[in-house]
């Protein structure tokens, strides 16, 4: 029983000090939102331009030069990452969803070797943390 | 002290109650998460990120194979069928699922798996099985106070948080979720109430009750003097999370786990009614029939003067209002009524004691 909750209260220990506060029991511990707007990375005319992925949704050549589709929320089902261009509740508060979505972007590119045209995605970030606005940029740069 | 919690031996009775509430729960965490793997895709085939390493994350037949023995527990520790055993792995296969992705990660589960895995190390299987009458007589107790002990870490962990937190304090984060409900209550309650809802300095005063609260409950109901009080402000506390934020099963747990609080001994009170009245025999029939925590010796009385004479534990009577709060003490159903008659009869205790 002693190492029963000498690991619980390591973990609620350790879980203050990550983003998500996973294991920390921090109920309600802001009230944040967040709207992710995404765009690929492209190389256009020798210039890199971030083109946007309003819908989640892309189309990309493969190595025969083949059109294929792509989408964010293949991979990415969770909630609130899966919803683009729409504010949402950031649970267990802003830094946590933020940490989340990096994770998501350096996922989602690990899993876009045929798309030969995307070099990078990036999500662009408007953040309300306790009702005070901000912008944050993530980027995730294809293996 | 120590020893003491260790080698107590009380009656087990109300824990067969708390066994068949967190099976309950747990069974109804655990159809969510097998319909949730039957509708979308399984999270360990998509974008997931696993406490344990990436290896562990099982296949999405194994997920399912751990869902259906989990849910197979939760349903043997209900019916009281091998039921500690079963209340065991069912918690020990949701926290395996648990700590394999972290994005499904609620404080809510969290808290339930480790209530039920700690409930099921209490003598729990002595009472409420379907297959086997009561098992009276007494029980080591030590895990029934660590269920108690993880309530109270749940609450500490919380009010800490938010008291080390200068966006708390100052009621920043409980603004902006006022604000949501602003319109509505200047619809039902008026402006005023809209305004106060919208007033800084009343966001910092919610949030520092908040914290007191949550404080108050973490060591409150470890001392007999506060304890009924606490688990009254805990059943308003969660009601009102209940009915103002989504916290899945959280108010559930929490309110569950407060059975572990509940004085073991079983009738050493009394209620009794009058049998000659209608409502006596009615109100005596129902009081018996929900007098889940046996708190209750039932007597009906022929020619007893007033409807309902409740004696507490060290057998004063109590009649009128005074009975009522008496009864609502120990009633589970009729709790929420106990301090506001409690405080209707106030001066009526103090004579009495």
């Amino acid at each position: 029983m002693i190492a029963f909750f000498g690991l619980e209260l390591g973990g609620i220990a350790w879980g203050q000090r990550t983003p998500d506060h996973v294991l920390g029991f921090q109920m309600f511990n802001e009230t944040s939102r967040l709207t992710i707007h995404l765009f690929r990375e492209v190389k256009q005319k020798r210039k890199r331009v971030l083109v946007p992925i309003p819908d989640g949704h892309w189309r990309a050549p493969d190595a025969n030069g083949r059109r294929r589709d792509y989408a964010w929320q293949d991979r990415v089902h969770y909630y609130p990452l899966n919803v683009l261009n729409k504010s949402v509740h950031a649970r267990y508060g802003l830094a946590g969803q933020l940490f989340h979505l990096q994770a998501a972007l350096d996922d989602a590119v690990r899993h876009l070797p045929e798309d030969r045209a995307t070099l990078a995605l990036v999500a662009k970030v408007d953040t309300l943390q306790n009702g005070a606005p901000g912008r944050v940029e993530l980027r995730a740069d294809k293996p | 002290m120590t020893r003491s919690w260790l080698s107590e031996e009380r009656d087990a009775y109300v824990l067969g109650l708390a066994r068949v509430a967190f099976a309950t729960l747990l069974l109804l965490l655990t159809l969510k998460l097998a319909g949730e793997l039957q509708r979308g895709p399984y999270f360990g085939d998509v974008f997931h990120m696993p406490l344990l390493p990436e290896s562990w994350v099982p296949s999405r037949q194994v997920y399912g194979a751990l869902l259906a023995c989990q849910g197979l527990g939760c349903v043997l520790a209900l019916v009281g069928v091998v039921a500690r055993p079963a209340l065991l792995v069912a918690a020990l296969c949701g926290l395996y699922g648990f700590f394999c992705d972290r994005l499904q990660y609620h404080n809510n589960r969290y808290e339930l798996l480790l209530l039920t895995l700690l409930v099921s190390l209490s003598p729990c299987d002595r009472s409420f099985s379907l297959f086997a009458g009561p098992r009276p007589g007494t029980a080591p107790r030590w895990a029934a106070r660590l269920v108690g002990a993880q309530l109270a870490v749940v609450y500490l962990a919380s009010s800490l948080g938010k008291s080390f937190d200068a966006d708390w304090r100052s009621g920043a984060v409980l603004l902006p979720r006022f604000a949501l409900g602003v319109p509505y209550v200047e619809q039902y309650l008026g402006s005023g109430f809209a305004a106060l809802l919208s007033a800084p300095w009343f966001a910092h005063a919610a949030a520092v009750a908040a914290i007191s609260s949550e404080l108050f409950l973490a060591l409150g109901l470890w001392f007999p003097r506060t304890r009924a009080l606490c688990l009254w402000l805990g059943l308003m506390f969660h009601a009102g999370i209940e009915v103002s934020a989504r916290v899945e099963l959280f108010s559930y747990t929490m309110l569950s786990g407060y059975l572990v609080f509940v004085t073991p001994e079983l009738r050493e009170r009394s209620v009794s009614w009058n049998a000659r009245s209608k409502a006596g025999q009615t109100l005596g029939r129902l009081c018996s029939r929900f007098d889940f925590l046996a708190r209750f010796r039932h007597e009906q009385v022929d020619g007893q003067a007033s409807l309902l004479v409740a004696r507490d534990r060290a057998g004063v009577p109590h009649r009128g209002l005074s009975a009522w709060r008496e009864l609502a003490r120990a009633t589970p159903l009729l709790f929420p009524l106990w301090l506001p008659l409690s405080i209707v009869t106030w001066r009526e205790r103090r004579e009495t004691s």
